[in-house]
């Protein structure tokens, strides 16, 4: 599947294709030894016009990540949402992709962990890094679709992903990042069923 | 597809080989800039970094091919391929060293250079800066706390109702900037806030934090704001009369100036200690961004030696091909000239000779075509000729014989060219004749010279009428005989025939007529006169009469004999066994006295002969015999086949008892009116000798003690009858 995935996106997203097949080959590459997102409490449902979604993720750096977190570097994670039509006997059809950018910076002065939403531009500083964490990993409310888009009948599938944005860090790291495995930080495709709701 | 010249094609493989290396070049000049700028092309690096190595794979590539081409070429042995190798091998040696050398170098500055920025000093003198600004922020969270604990004190004793009056109350009185209450569970009860967070909002303490709360009351910490100024937020977790759990949250702004300078050294320390982490990944990057650089100019440096030996070798590679040509013939090759160097000179200078090769070749072809023409020409003439031609060089070996030479001998005498002509006539006895008039007049060395041989060769006795030249030409050993002859044997026949029958018919016309009124006078006289003279008289007149006529009927049969010898009848060939002939002949003497020994050869092959004529020549012989010696009348006949080199023959041998042949009248005694005897007509042998050589045999007496005729006759043709002459024809006058 996380290998499907991917693939899947190059459709949509041509100008990153090259980033990802590259990703892809490092994957193939190297086994990550270190724990990796994870997603779970995944639920969404129908409030008024727009589907939502509610979504708790688990964020645990390894050394590597938090030795570069508290050395000044900038770490930019982002939440990757798809959805998808099944159709039998071929592929499933792309109906929308969207992703959730976060900042995580290390403020030396206050001790202070930055959350900068990227989406948003808004900002907030938490005393420790695990409280910075559940508020980057508490998905709350994510609008995901119109109510009109969802057609009866059809089965739908919303696949989220959190990962590790490589291609957001200084350009000299990047390289490094790209050969290592514990820059890899990424999750498993979390795929539910999506289905009209009343 | 519309056809590109070389030419154009060239160029534009230069022009998109250079297009690409300075593609490649501004490509890695961008990522180098990615990595020290992060303004500018920060986003496209990895782009840039990918499509570096895949142009610099594809060149690797490009070059692969280019260096199997030329392996395959010097496996095949292609005309400059070595060349090629040394040149390639040379001008990359020539690139490579000095840019591994300043790679080397390059390496070594960067690893030394970027460790040596970074300094221990710098870092603890940053620590001690951050410290510093802490320390100066720590009196402001002092005061800020004490503050936000009065306000809290107030609001522990007042009605929920009062909480916001309250508030603003604080709020007008302090510098506090932002004011929350917050119920037990988090729940706002209270907010006053100005604008400066940038919403009406409260800015929320977290859940974790009020967590905290539970256990230590207080919480003082400063925060940066998106803009970057420094505030001081405090929370406090207080008691209401009402025994209720209550936070205030506050937020007090710092002064400018000191929110700025701390705000500067955060971020110089923050850039420092990035740089310090980030500084092997750098030195990694610009490793890795050197070794592209690296890689690009080695490429770029076998490309170029690729193409510049490629241009360089073409003109010789041509010329090898072109030597290669005209040493295996090829005088027609031409080169391309590119290049007005000299190289292209020296290219011009190999057409120029090639054309002139090419011109003399043809030249030589025409005349060799001439002389063959010519050579020929001359062939055809002497093959047509009815004389034998031979010539002979300066040391008597056959250099060339006609086919007429080769009939007229009855040899294949072009199986024998270059043999000398002693051997020749070791090999071929019949040739002894010839082989004597050319050697004798080769000692006297004679210029011109002309001689009658008689051969027996096959096909029987020939004349023939030789004449021979001496060759003098410049070269010496060119020099040598032609000998021309011609086969007279047919013509001397001729004439002789024409000659007797002439005489013949003159003796007939002139003494033949006179003879018969001469008898019939002399016996008209005799008549009339006898009966009329006298006794005495009459005995002179009967004997003078008598001698008249008798005399005059001899005469008769002498000129009836001598007709006869003259006479040439059609002839009959036939083809008979000898042996038949002679035993048939001899049977008609049986009854005389005369005792015959025969030995015959039984192995004997026919002979072609007139039956008739042959048995007049074995009567002739067989009647000269017995008269040889009245007292003792054996005869021998012996006949056996002679077979030598060149032709096949029967001898016939008869041997009598007489006394031979006087030697003086050995050489003439075939001639007519030659004899030995008192008796006879004396053309009993001429007319054996007449016949036999009708039949293309010869004939000749040797004393033995007693005269033995010897007789030989070809043997009938069967064998490559193309080279033995028809028997000759009957001439008649």
């Amino acid at each position: 599947m996380v290998f499907i995935m991917p693939l899947f996106i190059n459709t949509r997203r041509v100008n990153r294709g090259w980033q990802l097949a590259l990703t892809l080959l490092c994957w193939g590459i190297s086994l990550s030894l270190w724990a990796q997102p994870e997603i779970h409490d995944v639920n969404i449902r129908l409030a008024g016009q727009t589907y939502l979604l509610d979504a708790k993720i688990n964020y645990e750096l390894n050394p590597t990540l938090l030795e570069a977190l508290h050395s000044g570097i900038s770490l930019s994670f982002a939440v990757n949402f798809q959805i998808s039509r099944e159709r039998e006997l071929w592929w499933d059809e792309a109906v929308s992709s969207f992703s959730r950018q976060y900042q995580l910076r290390y403020h030396a002065l206050s001790r202070q962990y930055l959350l900068r939403y990227a989406n948003t531009g808004l900002q907030n500083a938490f005393p420790s890094l695990s409280s910075a964490l559940s508020a980057m990993g508490a998905l709350n409310e994510i609008p995901l679709i119109k109510k009109i888009a969802i057609k009866a009948n059809n089965m739908y599938r919303v696949k989220l992903q959190a990962s590790l944005d490589i291609e957001a860090l200084p350009a000299p790291l990047r390289t490094v990042a790209y050969l290592s495995s514990d820059w890899h930080y990424s999750s498993d495709w979390y795929t539910c069923p999506l289905s009209a709701q009343k | 597809m519309p056809t590109i010249s070389p030419k154009v094609r060239k160029w534009l493989s230069v022009f998109s080989m250079l297009g690409l290396f300075g593609s490649l070049l501004l490509s890695l000049l961008l990522t180098s800039d990615a990595l020290q700028n992060a303004a500018r092309f920060e986003q496209l690096y990895s782009l840039l970094l990918a499509v570096n190595i895949i142009a610099l794979i594809t060149l690797f590539g490009l070059i692969a091919l280019n260096l199997r081409r030329l392996w395959r070429q010097v496996r095949r042995g292609l005309a400059g391929a070595r060349l090629m190798v040394r040149l390639v091998t040379l001008i990359v040696i020539l690139a490579v060293v000095p840019v591994s050398v300043v790679y080397y170098f390059s390496l070594e500055f960067l690893h030394q250079r970027l460790g040596s920025w970074l300094d221990v000093n710098v870092d603890q003198a940053l620590n001690n800066a951050l410290e510093l600004s802490r320390v100066a922020m720590d009196a402001r969270m002092r005061e800020a706390l004490k503050n936000t604990e009065s306000i809290a004190q107030e609001l522990s004793n007042v009605d929920p109702v009062r909480y916001v009056s309250l508030l603003n109350e604080a709020h007008n009185r302090t510098n506090v900037e932002e004011l929350t209450l917050l119920g037990q569970n988090g729940q706002i009860l209270a907010f006053n806030g100005g604008d400066e967070m940038g919403g009406l909002l409260p800015s929320h303490p977290y859940e974790s934090l009020l967590l905290q709360l539970k256990r230590t009351n207080t919480y003082v910490s400063v925060v940066p704001i998106k803009d970057g100024s420094l505030h001081i937020r405090v929370v406090l977790r207080f008691v209401h009369r009402n025994n209720n759990f209550l936070f205030l949250h506050a937020l007090y702004p710092t002064p400018e100036r000191v929110s700025n300078l701390a705000a500067d050294i955060n971020n110089a320390y923050e850039i420092y200690k990035e740089r310090f982490y980030l500084r092997e990944s750098l030195k990694l990057s610009f490793t890795l961004l050197l070794s592209l650089i690296l890689l690009l100019s080695i490429f770029s440096a076998v490309w170029a030696a690729f193409f510049v030996a490629r241009r360089f070798v073409a003109p010789l590679s041509n010329l090898a091909e072109g030597t290669r040509a005209v040493a295996s013939g090829n005088y027609d090759k031409q080169l391309p000239v590119s290049q007005l160097d000299e190289l292209g000179f020296l290219v011009q200078s190999f057409n120029d000779m090639t054309r002139n090769i090419a011109q003399a070749r043809d030249e030589a072809k025409h005349s060799q075509q001439f002389a063959d023409r010519q050579r020929t020409y001359l062939e055809a003439v002497l093959s047509r000729l009815s004389s034998g031609v031979i010539s002979l060089d300066h040391a008597q070996c056959l250099r060339t014989a006609n086919p007429a030479a080769s009939q007229i001998l009855g040899l294949p005498l072009h199986e024998s060219v270059g043999i000398n002509l002693t051997q020749l006539q070791d090999e071929h006895a019949a040739l002894q004749p010839l082989y004597l008039a050319i050697h004798n007049h080769w000692l006297t060395g004679s210029q011109d010279w002309r001689a009658e041989v008689v051969l027996f060769v096959a096909g029987g006795r020939k004349v023939l009428m030789c004449r021979g030249t001496q060759l003098t030409l410049d070269d010496d050993i060119e020099s040598g005989q032609v000998i021309v002859f011609d086969d007279v044997t047919a013509l001397i026949q001729a004439q002789r025939d024409a000659a007797w029958s002439e005489v013949a018919r003159r003796l007939a016309h002139e003494i033949k007529n006179p003879l018969t009124p001469i008898q019939l006078s002399a016996e008209r006289l005799r008549q009339k006169y006898l009966q009329k003279m006298p006794e005495k008289d009459a005995e002179i007149l009967d004997r003078l009469t008598h001698t008249i006529i008798q005399q005059v009927d001899a005469m008769k049969e002498m000129l009836n004999a001598f007709s006869d010898y003259a006479r040439t009848p059609q002839m009959r060939w036939q083809r008979i066994q000898l042996n038949d002939l002679i035993k048939e002949v001899l049977d008609l003497y049986l009854n005389e006295q005369a005792f015959i020994t025969v030995k015959f050869d039984e192995n004997l092959p026919p002979v072609e002969v007139d039956r008739g004529r042959l048995r007049q020549v074995l009567h002739n012989l067989v009647k000269n015999a017995l008269e040889a010696n009245p007292q003792d009348t054996s005869i021998a006949v012996t006949t056996r086949y002679l077979a030598e080199s060149n032709f096949d023959c029967v001898e016939l041998r008869m041997q009598d008892q007489g006394e031979g042949i006087p030697e003086h009248l050995l050489d003439q005694i075939f001639e007519p009116y030659v004899t030995t005897k008192t008796k006879g007509t004396g053309l009993g042998l001429a007319i054996v000798k007449k016949i036999v050589e009708e039949h293309g045999g010869m004939v000749w007496i040797e004393n033995n003690p007693g005269a033995c005729v010897v007789i030989r006759l070809p043997v009938a043709p069967q064998v490559a009858p193309h080279l033995l002459p028809s028997p000759a024809p009957a001439l008649t006058s």
